[in-house]
């Protein structure tokens, strides 16, 4: 178990590290970083003086190096358009997406589990197939869209939620059901195959074989092993929903870092699209490594040294 | 010696392909929206009634014919008084080149890692894997996003974005195909014979891993349709005047309540695009794996 | 025998499986009776109904499939009224099974004790979960696992197949059932450990006056244990009696024929295989005649209808339109002529056409992107020389690197260390194309041996193409020939793999292995996937082949019968080494080294290993000699010191204290 740990954690440093040099080179390129800075009426001494204090004239690597530093003390530099500190600006924004991510990941886990697993045990019945059915069409449909739909329906129509805004819990219902709408067909499938595939396998022939009931076939022998992949891609697609919250965010007007993102890549305001790069990337190699051991509690085959 | 033996039909047999679509709804379905969307886009200038960048301030926000509008303007007009139907028409261009070009050049990318990392294995797949692993961790819509303002935006910088986001699949799934076709006996059989490395890769292992790239194909072009319409929803895709829907859905934003047709007509098309090469996929899934083992 | 006392009784069952082309009657007509402490063997090849039958007994069969039956008694329980429910109270309390995968049979996600006390509690609640642990304990030890007690917390993927299928074992025992159905149970082990499995099985059934149904396909296992037989094929029960009945004269001309397929201890590489031709029917839509009345030397236009049972002197019955006395009189063996003799010089000086030095191969592992790295050294030295003409057999189990030996040989694979001589010739200084004329491979797995994308002309025509052989017309020409050969119709030549069966798919590797002419083949495995028909028609293909084309074969199996039946001189492996080598009859007749020994089951009473012992780890090799762990007869000095081949006798042995 200790080694395995350690194992991914290593494996997860070196991603990190991969992913901070991309972030890096990802400032980089947009130009002259010093002229950035002290902004179009700075004057050529005060960039000068801008470049000597952020080492700019020093060799690319050394740069990387300085930089890497910063940000390992906490120090993702200040935005271009606000001159505010970067983690403070995303510290801030951060719980408005995580409660987002969570809510959603959570409500489209509810209902996609119990379902995919009732599918699973009637295939090709009527539930089995609304479900699929469901399940393509909402794969099909784009998530800012069917925000947009609700927006009109309950903002605009019937007027029961509010269509911006992160005043109250309400404000959330709209944007996680969006979001929600758009991982279900994800983890039915998971969840539907994953049933499938164990109910046909041998190990649930000698558990019948054992005269036990089909309940204790169904939850105590089938269904852990059935959920193992949803484990896995539900960590990992919270990852994305903190990552792709940008529409929704747009859409729904929420403050979280997908919106602060979107507007600070429409101000080529790269410190702050640099350091949300770096964080999610941080977050979801961090999940990965979450995934893992949470499979490695679940399935004793992936720890134990043969 | 179960019912496997007597109802086996583990191999693919291209010539059943008419047999197998019988009964397979969804996929017909799907083969005849994508033929027609395909039609669409190849004869926009026959089938469109107006041009789909010229302006009127006199026909602004028409409703659509259902909706109290006029057969002048079946779907109705935009903000600046463009013809909606023309526009969808010749975003169904945009949609389909976008989606086509990223999936191929994602398809690329993704199978020379997927079967290089597979068939040597050793160093080139722990490379491979640690590529995939960073792929995976970077936020690709925001990277996308991010890539877009610096380098300027344009189908051609569009596709490549997307391509960048979207080849991971196809590297993981072949990767283990290919491993899997490569310990085969038939491809041991074939290096016994005196076949070179290259032959073997050409005639032994590409095509026996083909079905799962084109299966993946499919997959990926629907979400490169969908992606390229967030970016330009998102104002930073194919820009301005281009008739891209997902464009047509950022500035139908704004009329929200006025003429909700603005958007919910443009989302429907992509629905139905996505929808039509999805079942395609499914489809296609279905008859190349045989569903169930007994 | 007393059939008031049948712990089991079944008449007239009949499973039909509901397919999109019609009734499939797996099963049909099938009567069975078995007693307390009676072994009923229910044997037949692939499609023969074998297994629907044991599911049908326990209730699990597919959904698709309807079982029926006129009379189905258990002990004291008249269940033919309940129906397809009704045995479902029994089971896994009376009846219990136990199934062929021993490796996926068990949940991984759940501990062996667990796993085996949960169906003992379930079936009697009364009990303490402390009483039945005390219970799994002493099962597990009953089914001679050392250190039962640990064993419990540790999961399915800590033990080796043999040991999971004892837990197995130990695990349908709990509720102390009165039938016992096996499905195969050894199947898919190692002839060793299959050998300590079915010796646990008989100990237990005295023990337990234990009925048990015991299906197989493999006539070894049938010698061993039954003490009644049922011969079943296309889903019915061809002949019934006793194990001296059925194996010693058998009536039905099924039976008969299926027995002379069977390689034994006569065999050698000089004569052929018994002859069954033809392939099992179609269930689909089948009429209610005599289902193997297509292949049967004394079929008449009568097997078309319905043919009932009859029973010859002691019991012993026949499904036959004739009498035991008439198929006595009418039928004859198929003599198929005798394979011509082969050339091999017994002249040790002449130049091998391969040999082998001091190959060792280690292949690395390593866990993630950064995890630790290790090495299995899958051969360990092996020295050995195979004379123009001669067959070679290679003997070995599952890990002892006969595979990894065929690939060196074959040259696709170069070895760590040591060298592959083919004509004098080191094989990596071959040029590849040159190789390919002098050594060919056929392999085992005759569904991954071909690529499925190609029909059996390109399969077989591949090597003429690569090799830029001939025109086009002389390529068609020489693919025609070489089907003809090896049995192939021509109208298979635009078919794909999957529309072949295993047998016809081995003819094509064969046919694509020949058409270069080769000087060697080298067979892995060629048979371990067919059925046993078929393979006599496979061995009897090569031994033709190696006439006609005067060819020196390397044939690597686990199975000694086939390698007796094919070989003039003989290796066993074991754990990457060669432990034994000689002349076949020498070797068969008197072996040298303990593990041959094993293999052929003559070591003495007392001598064969009871507990389970696993095979050394191949990350760590022991410093002494590797069959130490095994060996009935090792010193101190096996631990230490690691044996070489040596003269011992006229054959060679690496042990320090032959026989």
């Amino acid at each position: 178990m200790g080694a395995y740990f350690v194992r991914k954690l290593i494996e997860a440093a070196a991603v990190c590290v991969a992913v901070s040099i991309i972030a890096f080179l990802l400032v980089q390129s947009t130009g002259d970083l010093a002229v950035a800075m002290g902004g179009l009426d700075a004057s050529a001494e005060d960039t000068a003086r801008l470049r000597e204090v952020y080492g700019l004239d020093q060799s690319f690597v050394q740069q990387y190096l300085s930089w890497a530093g910063r940000v390992l003390h906490g120090d993702l530099g200040q935005s271009y358009f606000s001159q505010e500190d970067v983690l403070t600006l995303i510290l801030e924004r951060l719980p408005v997406t995580a409660t987002l991510s969570v809510a959603s990941l959570l409500l489209g886990l509810l209902i996609s589990i119990p379902a995919g697993v009732y599918c699973a045990m009637k295939p090709d019945g009527w539930f089995d197939r609304s479900c699929l059915g469901l399940s393509v069409l909402g794969q099909a449909m784009p998530s800012y869209w069917v925000g947009l739909l609700l927006i009109l329906l309950f903002g605009v129509t019937f007027r029961i939620l509010p269509i911006s805004g992160t005043q109250s819990a309400a404000s959330y219902v709209m944007p996680s059901l969006t979001l929600a709408w758009f991982v279900f067909p994800v983890f039915l499938r998971l969840s539907r195959a994953g049933m499938i595939d164990v109910l046909s396998s041998d190990y649930i022939r000698t558990a019948r074989a054992k005269g036990l009931s089909e309940r204790t076939v169904l939850f105590k022998h089938a269904l852990r092993n059935a959920i193992l992949p949803v484990v896995s891609v539900a960590t990992v697609q919270f990852g994305f929903l903190l990552g792709g919250s940008i529409v929704v965010e747009s859409v729904f007007s929420l403050n979280g870092i997908g919106l602060l993102a979107w507007s600070a890549i429409q101000r080529s305001d790269y410190p702050v699209v640099q350091a949300v790069v770096l964080i999610v990337a941080i977050i979801f190699v961090l999940l990965n490594v979450v995934s893992d051991l949470l499979n490695a509690a679940l399935d004793p085959r992936l720890t134990s040294e043969q | 010696m179960t019912l496997s033996s007597t109802s086996s039909s583990r191999g693919k047999i291209p010539r059943l392909l008419p047999a197998r679509l019988a009964g397979r709804t969804g996929f017909c379905i799907g083969l005849v929206l994508l033929t027609g969307f395909i039609f669409i886009a190849v004869f926009a200038p026959f089938i469109a009634p107006h041009d789909p960048y010229t302006q009127s301030l006199m026909a602004r926000l028409k409703p659509p014919v259902w909706a109290g509008g006029t057969w002048e303007y079946p779907f109705g007009t935009d903000g600046y008084g463009r013809d909606y139907l023309s526009r969808l028409i010749y975003g169904t261009r945009i949609s389909l080149i976008v989606g086509l070009g990223a999936a191929a050049l994602a398809t690329v990318i993704g199978t020379t890692l997927g079967v290089v990392a597979g068939v040597m294995g050793g160093y080139a797949n722990r490379a491979v894997s640690f590529i995939i692993a960073i792929r995976l961790a970077l936020p690709s819509l925001l990277l996308a996003l991010a890539i877009l303002q610096i380098a300027g935006s344009g189908v051609f910088v569009v596709v490549v974005v997307l391509a960048v986001t979207h080849w991971d699949r196809f590297a993981v799934v072949l990767r283990t195909a290919s491993r899997q076709v490569a310990s085969q006996d038939y491809v041991i059989r074939a290096r016994a014979m005196g076949a070179s490395e290259m032959r073997i890769l050409r005639s032994e292992i590409f095509p026996n891993v083909l079905n799962h790239i084109v299966i993946i194909f499919t997959f990926e072009m629907a979400q490169c349709i969908l992606a390229a319409a967030a970016l330009s929803f998102l104002g930073l895709g194919i820009q301005a005047p281009e008739p891209s829907w997902g464009l047509m859905m950022s500035e139908g934003r704004a009329f929200l309540v006025i003429n909700p047709w603005l958007i919910t007509i443009a989302g429907l098309a992509i629905m139905l695009l996505v929808l039509a090469v999805n079942l395609v996929g499914d489809g296609l899934r279905d008859l190349i794996v045989p569903k169930g083992r007994s | 025998m007393n059939i008031s006392s049948s712990t089991l009784d079944v008449r007239d069952l009949n499973v039909t499986i509901h397919t999109p082309l019609g009734p499939l009657a797996a099963v049909r007509d099938v009567s069975l009776n078995v007693n307390a402490g009676e072994t009923l063997c229910i044997v037949g090849e692939s499609g023969s109904g074998k297994s629907m039958t044991s599911l049908a007994l326990m209730g699990l069969l597919p959904p698709a499939a309807t079982p029926k039956a006129t009379h189905l008694r258990f002990g004291d329980h008249d269940l033919t009224a309940g129906g397809r429910h009704a045995i479902e109270k029994l089971r896994g309390d009376r009846i219990a099974m136990i199934f062929q995968e021993p490796m996926t049979a068990l949940n991984p996600a759940w501990s062996i004790g667990e796993q085996m006390v949960e169906g003992l509690m379930h079936h009697k609640p009364s009990l303490s979960r402390a009483q039945a642990t005390a219970r799994a304990i002493e099962l597990l030890d009953a089914c001679g696992i050392a250190d039962p007690e640990p064993r419990l917390s540790q999961y399915p993927h800590q033990l080796s197949g043999g040991l999971r299928q004892r837990v197995m074992i130990a695990m349908a025992l709990m509720t102390e059932p009165d039938l016992l159905i096996a499905d195969e149970p050894t199947t898919a082990l190692d002839r060793t450990i299959s050998a300590q499995i079915l010796a646990l099985l008989k100990d237990l059934q005295k023990r337990l006056n234990l009925a048990i149904i015991l299906v197989t396909h493999d006539f070894d296992v049938v010698r061993d244990v039954a003490d009644r037989i049922c011969v079943v094929y296309a889903g019915q029960v061809v002949e019934s009696g006793t194990r001296a009945q059925v194996l010693g004269q058998p009536a039905h001309p099924y039976t008969r024929a299926l027995l002379s397929c069977v390689p034994n201890s006569d065999a050698d590489a000089n004569t052929r295989l018994g002859f069954l031709p033809g392939v099992v029917p179609s269930l689909i839509n089948s009429d209610d005649g005599c289902q193997f009345r297509a292949r049967c030397s004394l079929a008449h236009d009568g097997c078309a209808q319905p043919v009932p049972v009859s029973t010859e002197a002691d019991r012993q019955t026949i499904r036959c339109t004739l009498s035991m006395e008439d198929i006595n009189n009418r039928y004859r063996d198929p003599v198929p002529p005798a394979a011509v003799k082969a050339e091999v010089s017994d002249d040790t000086q002449a130049m091998p056409a391969l040999e082998v030095k001091g190959v060792v191969q280690t292949y690395e592992v390593r866990k993630g992107l950064f995890g630790t790295k290790g090495q299995v050294h899958a051969l360990r030295g092996i020295d050995l020389g195979v004379r123009k003409g001669e067959v070679l057999g290679l003997v070995g189990e599952s890990g002892s690197g006969k595979s990894t030996l065929a690939r060196a040989l074959l040259g696709v694979e170069a070895p760590a260390s040591g060298e592959v001589l083919i004509n004098g010739t080191p094989i990596s200084k071959v040029d590849r194309k040159r190789r390919a004329r002098l050594v060919q491979p056929v392999f085992q797995d005759p569904y991954s041996s071909l690529n499925p994308r190609r029909t059996v002309e390109e399969t077989i025509r591949l090597s003429l193409d690569i090799h830029e052989i001939g025109t086009p017309d002389e390529r068609r020409v020489d693919v025609k020939r070489m089907m003809d050969l090896c049995g192939l119709p021509a109208r298979t030549a635009a078919n794909f793999p999957a529309q072949m069966s295993g047998g016809q798919r081995q003819r094509v590797a064969i046919a694509s292995a020949l058409i270069l002419r080769p000087e060697i083949l080298i067979c892995d495995e060629p048979t371990s996937a067919l059925d046993v028909s078929v393979q006599a028609q496979i061995l009897n293909l090569l031994k033709d082949l190696r006439a006609e084309f005067q060819l020196t074969f390397v044939m690597i199996s686990h199975d000694l019968n086939v390698i007796r039946a094919m070989s003039d001189r003989v290796a066993v492996m074991y754990f990457g080494r060669i432990v034994e080598a000689g002349r076949g009859k020498d070797l068969f007749h008197a072996p040298k080294h303990p593990y041959t020994e094993l293999l052929l089951g003559k070591l003495g009473q007392g001598e064969e290993p009871r507990k389970a012992v696993d095979f050394p780890n191949p990350l760590k090799p022991p410093q002494g000699c590797s069959f130490a762990g095994r060996c009935p007869r090792a010193q101190a000095k096996c631990a230490i010191d690691d044996p070489r081949l040596t003269k011992a006798g006229p054959q060679s042995a690496a042990c320090h204290f032959p026989t």
